[in-house]
């Protein structure tokens, strides 16, 4: 903030915020089977924002030699800017800080040790398969001050690991999966191996399916991809500009009762936690939907304003941004059928493990269509191969309003601690 | 600020990294950015970053440091050296340019975005965006205008320099149309290195913007199944990205033996018209380069040449463990970003036939208009289709929606039946991405083409 001219602020501006950051990663980069790099990266900067006349402007620079024009460049933006009239919190604003261990050290040489591990494993089944993995250690630490005297800092500190494999077959097919986790400290991998082995080996027999409507199991993985569809509109931006399909629906019961969708910011264990967002509202655990009903969105302060309602504690942006609602830890609760139960009570389904291409259709409206990637066919309760060249349709709102099974087994992945789901029926065109 | 006279210590530092490779790049972005969402001003700012980045290659083995403080750029030379001990040597070998190059190049604009004001840019997206909102049925509408001013700094230990001052300028328009439950949306973007020009006078195309996204409101979605498709210019630009330019990049290949095998060149991929070509020169297009991100300069590449796999994208380090020639294509995101293999300027080169004639020769089918975006995994590709229109009897007729195609790569290629000569390249403000590292400005485009028996999802 050295250089930052806060009389002219103070004079010119009805409000406004600083938040600086700061950030340091050692990634150690495997490819195609082989250790390839080490990288180490540090970037920081500093973002203003401004109300000056009631109008917001942002600037922000990372050249420490510039700071003292950001004041000037962010009260001249604000003349163009959007009317805003909320306020920004206050200095004695309470915050629940979520909980993280003590540091451990990041040794390069170790895991450097693992990362071979995990590919010698993989390589020792599968010799042509190429593997690519990343193992990284990151630190970052952020101050937030605003003109109504809040400050709020924290540092934070992350491990992160993913491994991706490909092996192309005789004929041609070509089988990519992955698996990736994120924790505070360094981590055992074995897992890695033990979970991509598994997946290769049920992939290597195809199966084949008639063009039809079909039952579908999402694992974890793939319901990330598809609740990105269904929480889209779970923001109060989108309601607030008409084109969310949960408006006029917050409190209605519109998804099967088996359905529950927590927003996590204090998840234990999550390195994504926080405790104050980044406009300085204090986060909390919210289930957006409850038993099937929608129970609320999430709302930074400019559209929570708009709206009439309280910010959410999601407010999320870079210094060189402006703040926006974003989703912290997601969370399904978890039912009571284990995993294995409901491939076995299965006739024909069809499980996906990944999409190709879902983001790319008409999401505002729920409606899917994408290439399925990696998927299994079941019948009679067990998985029998994998199916190729094949597509699924939907409506990403039909399918969680259907008849559904929720898996007792949750899984972790980078923010979304998820089960397996069942649903009663997808397009499917092979 | 950074300037031209920063290259020559620059230079001497890389002189003297007693490594087998080394380079520096540095960047200097002033952005500003006016973004307006339906009545209201979603975005005003504006900034000046700072992005560089060390990258060394010693006894086989990469290492490369990113930061923004840029005056410490001999420290962070001295921190890769150090890192790199950490590594085991390794038998590996770049590919050397034969000689160095050094290039300054600055944007030539018409207009420069420098000279017109805040207001008249603010002014310039109140128009598009009066235009965009120009129904009672249009729910939202968004319209950004980004201009960015960088300089860039390249300089590594074969003797090559570039300094670059690049203007880049554009505009992307979207409306989102709604009737009861329904919601659709469509959008456009215009973008490239010059000035104001790039935005300027685009009222014809917002006008197109809201016409496409009230008349997806009463389409119907197409039906799953194998169609005949014809598809745009720009359609036919995400294909030949998607579906092929990946593929071609020898990053995939490079130490796979199965994909080596099933990308040998002299392979036959296409019909004997199929050419396909990326070129980074291409000056007016938004993938231009006038070096890589290694200080390779780019060129005409033919990747397919009538029908047979004739070449590959590559980097210094595919192009030395495959032996092939560099191609110019190792880039990066951003100065704080390490060069991969990607895309510049990706097309297919026109066929012989009229626009016309593929429809006749069609008969019935489907004719898919511009695109969402795509995505591949090499063997497979999804692309979505803004929109479709149902052929009949050569025909173009009623709009279909939810035009999401798929299928196998080698296949599909193997089907393109006739290539029209209308060949066209876009670009906007969107771009490519890959290995984290996106959106890549990079341009695609081709011909109408007539390609069988591709998959579309939906009920049957």
């Amino acid at each position: 903030m050295k250089g930052l001219n806060v009389d002219f602020l103070n004079s010119k501006c009805r409000w406004y915020d600083i938040i600086e950051v700061e950030s340091r990663s050692t990634p150690v980069q495997f490819k195609n089977n082989k250790l390839y790099s080490i990288r180490e990266s540090s970037s920081s900067g500093l973002g203003l924002r401004v109300n000056s006349g009631g109008k917001t402007g942002i600037t922000y620079t990372n050249d420490t030699k510039r700071v003292d024009q950001l004041a000037e460049r962010a009260v001249a933006l604000a003349a163009y800017g959007d009317k805003e009239d909320f306020d920004l919190p206050c200095g004695d604003t309470e915050y629940q800080r979520p909980v993280r261990p003590q540091k451990k050290e990041f040794c390069v040489d170790s895991e450097i040790e693992k990362g071979k591990a995990v590919i010698a494993t993989i390589e020792e089944k599968y010799p042509d398969a190429e593997i690519n993995m990343s193992i990284t250690s990151g630190n970052s630490s952020s101050v937030l001050r605003n003109s109504n005297g809040l400050v709020y800092s924290d540092d934070s500190f992350s491990y992160s690991a993913s491994c991706s494999v490909s092996l192309v077959l005789d004929d041609g097919t070509r089988i990519e999966t992955g698996t990736s986790k994120v924790a505070y400290n360094p981590e055992p991998l074995n897992g890695f191996s033990e979970e991509i082995v598994s997946i290769i080996d049920m992939s290597l027999k195809t199966a084949k399916l008639d063009s039809g409507r079909i039952p579908m199991i999402l694992t974890p993985r793939a319901l990330r991809s598809i609740l990105s569809i269904l929480m889209g509109g779970l923001s109060a931006e989108q309601i607030y500009r008409k084109v969310s399909p949960y408006e006029n629906k917050i409190g209605n019961s519109i998804f099967n009762k088996a359905f529950t969708l927590f927003d996590d910011p204090l998840m234990k264990d999550s390195p994504y936690s926080y405790g104050c967002d980044d406009e300085g509202v204090a986060s909390e655990k919210r289930a957006l939907i409850e038993n099937g009903t929608v129970n609320g969105f999430i709302a930074d302060l400019k559209f929570a304003s708009l709206l009439g309602v309280l910010p959410t504690g999601h407010s999320s942006r870079s210094y060189a941004s402006k703040p926006g609602a974003s989703f912290s830890n997601i969370e399904i609760a978890a039912g009571d059928i284990p995993y294995e139960n409901i491939i076995k009570e299965c006739s024909t389904a069809i499980v996906v493990n990944q999409f190709l291409g879902l983001g790319q259709s008409n999401t505002y409206k729920g409606d899917f269509s994408a290439n399925v990637d990696l998927g299994f066919l079941v019948k009679n309760g067990e998985i029998v191969g994998r199916l190729k060249d094949c597509m699924v349709s939907g409506n990403a709102f039909d399918l969680f309003a259907g008849d559904i099974r929720v898996s007792s087994d949750v899984k972790e992945i980078p923010g979304a601690r998820l089960p397996y789901m069942l649903f009663d029926g997808v397009n499917f065109t092979g | 600020m950074i300037d031209e006279k920063s290259i020559s210590s620059l230079k001497g530092l890389v002189d003297s990294a007693g490594t087998d490779y080394a380079e520096i790049r540095i960047s200097e972005i002033d952005k500003t950015i006016f973004s307006l969402r339906g009545d209201s001003v979603e975005t005003v700012s504006s900034g000046i970053s700072l992005a560089g980045s060390v990258r060394i290659f010693d006894r086989g083995n990469w290492t490369f440091l990113s930061f923004n403080s840029i005056e410490e750029v001999q420290n962070h030379l001295l921190r890769a050296k150090e890192l790199s001990m950490k590594l085991p040597a390794q038998k590996k070998e770049l590919k050397k340019q034969s000689k160095p190059v050094s290039i300054r190049k600055k944007s030539s604009p018409v207009i420069d975005f420098a000279e017109i004001t805040p207001e008249q840019k603010f002014a310039l997206c109140n128009e598009y965006n009066n235009i965009l909102k120009g129904s009672p049925r249009i729910q939202t509408t968004r319209t950004m205008y980004r201009d960015a001013k960088s300089r860039d700094i390249y300089v590594n230990s074969e003797g090559s320099d570039m300094y670059y001052e690049k203007l880049h300028c554009g505009v992307s328009l979207s409306a989102i149309a709604k009737e009861g439950n329904e919601i659709q949306t469509y959008q456009e973007s215009f973008a490239g290195y010059g000035g104001f020009e790039l935005v300027n006078n685009r009222h014809a195309e917002a006008e197109k913007v809201i016409a496409v996204a009230l008349e997806l409101l009463e389409a119907q979605p197409i039906e799953g199944g194998k169609y005949s498709v014809i598809t745009d210019p720009r359609l036919t630009g995400v294909f030949i990205h998607e579906a092929f330019g990946h593929l071609s990049e020898a990053d995939f290949v490079y130490e796979n033996n199965r994909m080596k095998k099933l990308m040998t060149l002299g392979k036959v991929f296409g019909p004997q018209f199929l050419n396909v070509v990326d070129d980074g020169s291409i000056e007016d297009a938004v993938g231009y380069i006038p070096l890589d991100d290694e200080g390779v300069e780019p060129r005409k590449n033919y990747l397919i040449k009538n029908g047979e796999l004739c070449g590959r994208l590559h980097s210094r380090e595919t192009a030395g463990l495959m032996n092939e020639e560099l191609t110019g294509n190792a880039r990066a995101i951003s100065a704080m970003a390490q060069p991969i293999v990607r895309m510049t300027n990706t097309y297919i080169e026109n066929g012989k036939n009229t626009k016309d004639e593929l429809f006749e020769e069609i008969g019935d089918g489907v004719y898919a208009v511009n695109a969402f975006g795509g995505q591949t995994n090499l063997e497979m590709f999804t692309f979505s289709s803004a929109y479709g229109r149902i052929i009949k009897d050569g025909k173009p007729g009623k709009m279909v929606k939810n035009v999401m195609l798929s299928g196998n790569v080698f296949d599909t290629l193997k089907n393109v039946r006739m290539a029209a000569n209308d060949m066209q390249l876009f670009g906007g403000l969107g771009g490519c991405g890959k290995g984290g590292q996106g959106p890549l400005p990079v341009s695609f485009g081709g011909p109408h083409l007539l390609i069988d028996n591709v998959l579309i999802g939906g009920n049957q």
